[in-house]
């Protein structure tokens, strides 16, 4: 066992173990404290890939803007959910199921490809820098990253035409 | 193998994660908790991303700027859906997606 | 004396060599010496609150015309003690929980907030060759661990399951999203002239310019502006706005102790953060021969010098509302980071690559100066219509206020 491993193990554990309680706590505030759990666990993952940045936008968009959106939501909307009620619907067994079903058959995919990575190479020590070319270049993604900034300022525009009180 | 690290392993971990998250779609009551869901199954994504990323091709970048995209849209569906539930929550008083059914007619 | 030249690398080095003698295998040597350099790097924002609380509160009791602590019973002499003695009495204070706080969330509110606060040490250079861990993402990292206060800063007003600490607690989050719009807009500033995350090359890029205070004036007005709010300090202060909302989120606990301590270190790691960014951090002349003086002479100056500047605003303006600051940051602040970057870039790129420090700074600031001169009345303008608008509102409506009387 490697240190690395090990905390391959760490942080898997926390991140699959804190989803469960998301989908499974009754109150929806502590649903959203343990995705925010959830997300620093895959944030480690991304140390361990070697990743920094995208940890680092894991943590900021993620924990700082979506979980604390959805907080707001919840505390906004808390008196409207009866707490005696179960958190579930009544398909939930069905969902279970089928989820579990597929779960199955993903590992069983996985772990029968050959996966031609015996030795991956070196991590370049300008990525970050690369990446940021990469996102500007017409080459690159430069169209796609146009359309994110569209959608994002439509996104912006609509959020507050919906959700304004009239 | 990165650091002893199998790829299998973060497919795994990103299959689980996807599973638990789509159970949470499927299964929860309140919208709120389905958006949560998909939070966690555009993670499952990422994850998978990101190691092919490392493991197939760490000199490119696709599979980061893939990752930081899926950001984007994450942030945007977030925002867009929670904008809704407010909506919803102001003309029907509910967040729950059962009782949600005045299109049925 | 050569020993002393170096202190910090000199005593770190032969840290390991001890270890090395003992006959531990490396990997333990490696082990040990991250975990104690860890364990020293935390104690430090954990253990300068003591003197730099005496400090703020001679400060503050300057500002109202008074002594402030001085030699007493249990304050010692010149007060010395007075700190030290609030602690012991913070720590064994009685500690309640609320009958219906939601326990787990209670009590690991504050422990997230401390954590927060001491997490930002980490990649914060300290002096030539002195830092935690030279991240490539540096300033990133304690842009996204922003994020974790933010959430602390939830738990701690839900989990006190009280009105006042859960308004607090939303009022405070809004402001502290709404500044983190100019916060990264205006590192991103930085970032960009400099080309990289690390916080040790944005010191040293700044050998290429002047300091970037001078050099990008705006940048550094509104990297301060925006972090006032992060330790609560007016004129962003509504965190913690005891007049109105009580104590703010943490209301409900007996034992605040650790919140004060987290907004304490916040403060000083904001300001050595500005330091670093815009005065330089530890370079400062001599460092090449002494490098021991970057860190307690250079970077200690320039640190409470920020320091004081956040403690004079903070003791002598009076707060704003929390729709007022909105306002600020979302109306004012974040167009100007918006365009400041804009104009940078241009500056930037205009430049002939060979060109010196001085070329650049003057470049810069030429193109600060401009935007000043454009952006400013153009957005005084806007809010003097905005003003007008409510003004007429307001007019609108008070006669019908007034029949209601």
């Amino acid at each position: 066992m490697t240190l690395q491993q090990i905390l391959f193990l760490i942080f898997s554990a926390i991140t699959l173990i804190a989803a469960l309680m998301v989908v499974t706590r009754r109150n929806l505030c502590h649903a959203a404290l343990f995705m925010v759990l959830s997300f620093f666990g895959v944030a480690g993952l991304y140390v361990l890939l070697e990743a920094p940045f995208l940890a680092g936008v894991q943590v900021f968009i993620y924990v700082g803007g979506i979980s604390t959106l959805i907080i707001f939501a919840i505390v906004l909307t808390r008196d409207v959910v009866d707490p005696t009620l179960p958190p579930h619907n009544r398909q939930w067994i069905a969902g279970a199921l089928v989820m579990a079903l597929l779960c199955s058959v993903l590992i069983w995919t996985v772990l029968g490809y050959q996966w031609t990575t015996t030795t991956p190479g070196q991590v370049p020590a300008d990525s970050i820098a690369r990446l940021g070319t990469i996102l500007v270049d017409p080459e690159g993604f430069l169209l796609p990253f146009e359309v994110t900034s569209v959608l994002l300022f439509a996104v912006l525009i609509g959020a507050i035409t919906i959700a304004r009180e009239r | 193998m990165v650091y002893g690290i199998p790829l299998e392993w973060y497919l795994i971990v990103a299959a689980a994660l996807f599973c638990i998250g789509g159970y949470g779609v499927l299964a929860r009551r309140s919208a709120v908790a389905t958006l949560m869901g998909v939070e966690l199954m555009l993670n499952a994504i990422n994850i998978n991303l990101v190691a092919f990323w490392r493991y197939l091709e760490p000199p490119g970048t696709t599979g980061q700027a893939f990752a930081l995209f899926v950001y984007a849209v994450a942030a945007a569906e977030a925002a867009v859906g929670l904008a809704l539930i407010i909506a919803v929550w102001r003309t029907h008083n509910t967040v729950v997606l059962k009782d949600l059914d005045m299109l049925q007619g | 004396m050569e020993f002393l030249k170096d202190l910090i690398i000199n005593i770190g080095q032969w840290f390991v060599a001890l270890l090395a003698d003992a006959g531990l295998p490396d990997i333990w040597v490696q082990v040990i010496t991250l975990g104690v350099g860890a364990f020293t790097l935390a104690l430090v924002p954990l253990a300068t609150p003591f003197l730099l609380i005496l400090y703020e509160r001679k400060v503050v009791a300057r500002i109202a015309d008074r002594l402030g602590l001085n030699n007493s019973a249990y304050g010692g002499p010149y007060g010395l003690l007075q700190v030290p003695d609030d602690a012991i009495k913070m720590f064994t204070k009685e500690d309640s929980v609320p009958a219906t706080a939601d326990r787990w969330v209670f009590n690991s509110a504050p422990v997230v907030c401390v954590t927060v606060a001491v997490l930002i040490w980490g990649v914060i250079p300290l002096g030539p060759g002195v830092i935690g861990s030279d991240l490539s993402i540096g300033i990133f990292y304690i842009l996204s661990l922003g994020a974790g206060s933010v959430v602390a800063v939830l738990m701690a007003g839900w989990g006190s399951n009280n009105e006042y600490s859960l308004a607090a607690a939303l009022c405070g989050v809004a402001t502290l999203i709404s500044r983190e719009i100019p916060l990264v807009l205006s590192v991103m500033a930085v970032v960009m002239v400099v080309g990289s995350f690390s916080m040790p090359d944005i010191i040293a890029a700044q050998d290429q310019y002047a300091w970037f205070l001078f050099a990008m004036p705006w940048t550094a007005l509104i990297f301060l502006a925006s972090i006032l709010s992060e330790p609560g300090r007016r004129p962003f202060e509504t965190v913690k706005a005891d007049s109105e909302v009580v104590a703010g989120y943490f209301t409900a606990y007996s034992k605040f102790g650790m919140f004060y301590l987290a907004e304490f270190m916040n403060q000083l790691a904001m300001s050595i953060l500005f330091a670093t960014l815009f005065l330089g951090g530890w370079r400062g002349p001599f460092v090449e021969q002494i490098p021991i003086l970057g860190t307690v002479l250079w970077l200690a100056i320039k640190t409470l010098f920020v320091m004081s500047v956040i403690q004079l605003l903070h003791y002598s303006l009076p707060r704003l509302r929390t729709d007022q600051i909105l306002a600020v940051t979302w109306k004012f602040l974040t167009p100007l980071a918006l365009v400041n970057i804009c104009v940078l870039a241009l500056a930037g790129k205009t430049l002939p690559p060979n060109a010196g420090p001085w070329t650049r700074t003057l470049a810069f600031l030429a193109a600060n100066i401009g935007m000043t001169l454009v952006v400013l009345p153009i957005l005084a303008a806007r809010d003097r219509a905005a003003r007008r608008r409510q003004e007429q509102i307001r007019r609108a409506a008070q006669p019908s206020s007034r029949k209601h009387k």
